[in-house]
């Protein structure tokens, strides 16, 4: 085909499109419907206990609050480099809330005076992936109407994001707080989940949205 | 695109380059407006835009030493990307740093899977000799065949090569040979059926 006819085809194809909000608005979006779901989850999974104590804890506290701050900033990198001409440096910017929220996991394991050992609890991987799936499916959709400069880097942002935030549920409902089991088995699921968003990432994002694409070839 | 077409006040820009001259503001400001046109369901301005954007990628595709075949692909890899992503510029900035930004990644893209295709190619060149060497498991006629293809398929431009041994010999989807490309399945498409229709051609020319 020539590239006349083929940009012919394409002005054929030109219908109404809605340009893309910026990256902090679309972020917003994403959290409201994100918020929305996961409380849900929360609620119907009963929320634990001593939940009103553990939230006068300032470690607690400074986990969810750094776990839900890696959560924005990540959707916020991925759906800004969906965007042609970002810096990927934006991508940079959930590794300081991410290195706080380890690094006061870290220090809780250090805290521990005595030793509990590492029972395995591999449902927390479920729960996270469970809580954090609606998440992802949203953040995937936004993402697949932008442009995928890199779809593996993407991806691996957006299910840090759904991670994140869901593990900032789990532990909302999900009694377990022995710094290093937390470590392994909750932290270890969100980073296992954003490795598999890192491989699978090409094949996820690559199709393009078949509403944009052109048609009749 | 020239050095001097990135906007200097355009924020979360990689490459911040030479100041653009007055002529380029005003180009890029025109450009723009008929993309914004163009957004809104304006075809005879979008096709405008595309038509006013495809000789300067082709200037900047062909200044990286390209044939003019392949560097022809390239350009209409680069306009499907714009038509597919055109919901991604931001009409508050400037538009030109952006088609540049799309350029750079599908030239990025284009080297990334010249070295690709050169694996699977030489792949599959190694298959066909090692078949041929089992005498017992072709046929003359299958062998002349198999080399009649292979003539056939250097004839194609690399991406026709590429989408037609993907999908036609390999059997994948368009998508899944878009993601193999880098390209979109639409992008895909067009190159398959331009290399069925080549093919075509030479059949009917008595060549395959």
């Amino acid at each position: 085909m020539q590239t006349d006819d083929l940009i012919m085809r394409l002005a054929r194809d030109a219908a109404l499109v809605q340009p893309l909000r910026t990256p902090w608005m679309r972020t917003m979006s994403w959290l409201v419907v994100a918020v929305a779901v996961t409380a849900a989850i929360v609620l119907a999974m009963s929320p634990r206990p001593d939940l009103a104590e553990r939230a006068r804890d300032t470690g607690f506290l400074t986990e969810q609050l750094a776990a839900l701050a890696t959560a924005i900033l990540a959707a916020h990198a991925a759906l800004a480099l969906s965007v042609p001409g970002t810096s990927r440096l934006v991508a940079a910017a959930p590794v300081v809330p991410a290195a706080v929220w380890l690094l006061s996991q870290g220090a809780g394991c250090i805290r521990a005076s005595t030793w509990q050992g590492l029972s395995g609890e591999p449902e927390c991987l479920a729960l996270i992936a469970l809580c954090g799936t609606v998440p992802a499916v949203v953040l995937v959709r936004m993402l697949r109407r932008g442009f995928a400069v890199n779809p593996r880097l993407n991806l691996c942002l957006a299910v840090l994001a759904s991670a994140a935030l869901g593990n900032v549920a789990l532990r909302l409902f999900h009694m377990q707080d022995a710094a290093l089991m937390v470590l392994v088995w909750q932290t270890g699921s969100v980073v296992l989940l954003t490795v598999c968003g890192w491989l699978f990432g090409r094949v996820v994002l690559l199709v393009p949205p078949m509403a944009t694409a052109p048609q009749n070839h | 695109m020239s050095a001097t077409e990135c906007h200097p006040g355009a924020p979360m820009i990689a490459r911040r380059k030479a100041r653009p001259g007055v002529e380029t503001l005003a180009e890029d400001a025109r450009l723009a407006d008929l993309l914004m046109r163009g957004r809104e369901g304006d075809q005879r301005a979008y096709h405008v835009f595309l038509k006013e954007l495809a000789p300067r990628l082709r200037r900047r595709v062909r200044a990286r030493g390209l044939p003019d075949t392949e560097a022809e692909d390239l350009v209409q890899e680069i306009l499907v990307s714009i038509h597919t992503s055109r919901a991604t510029w931001d009409a508050s900035k400037p538009v030109l740093p952006w088609v540049a930004a799309i350029t750079r990644y599908r030239v990025a893209d284009h080297y990334r899977h010249r070295v690709r295709l050169g694996r699977l190619t030489e792949e599959m060149l190694r298959r066909a000799e090692t078949c041929r060497g089992h005498a017992t498991n072709n046929t003359s006629e299958e062998v002349m065949n198999g080399l009649a293809m292979e003539s056939a398929l250097k004839d194609l431009t690399r991406t026709e090569r590429q989408a037609f041994t993907l999908v036609r010999l390999r059997g994948f989807s368009m998508d899944e040979a878009a993601g193999w490309c880098g390209s979109t399945a639409g992008a895909v498409k067009i190159a398959v059926h331009r290399a069925a229709r080549k093919l075509q051609a030479m059949i009917g020319e008595g060549r395959l």
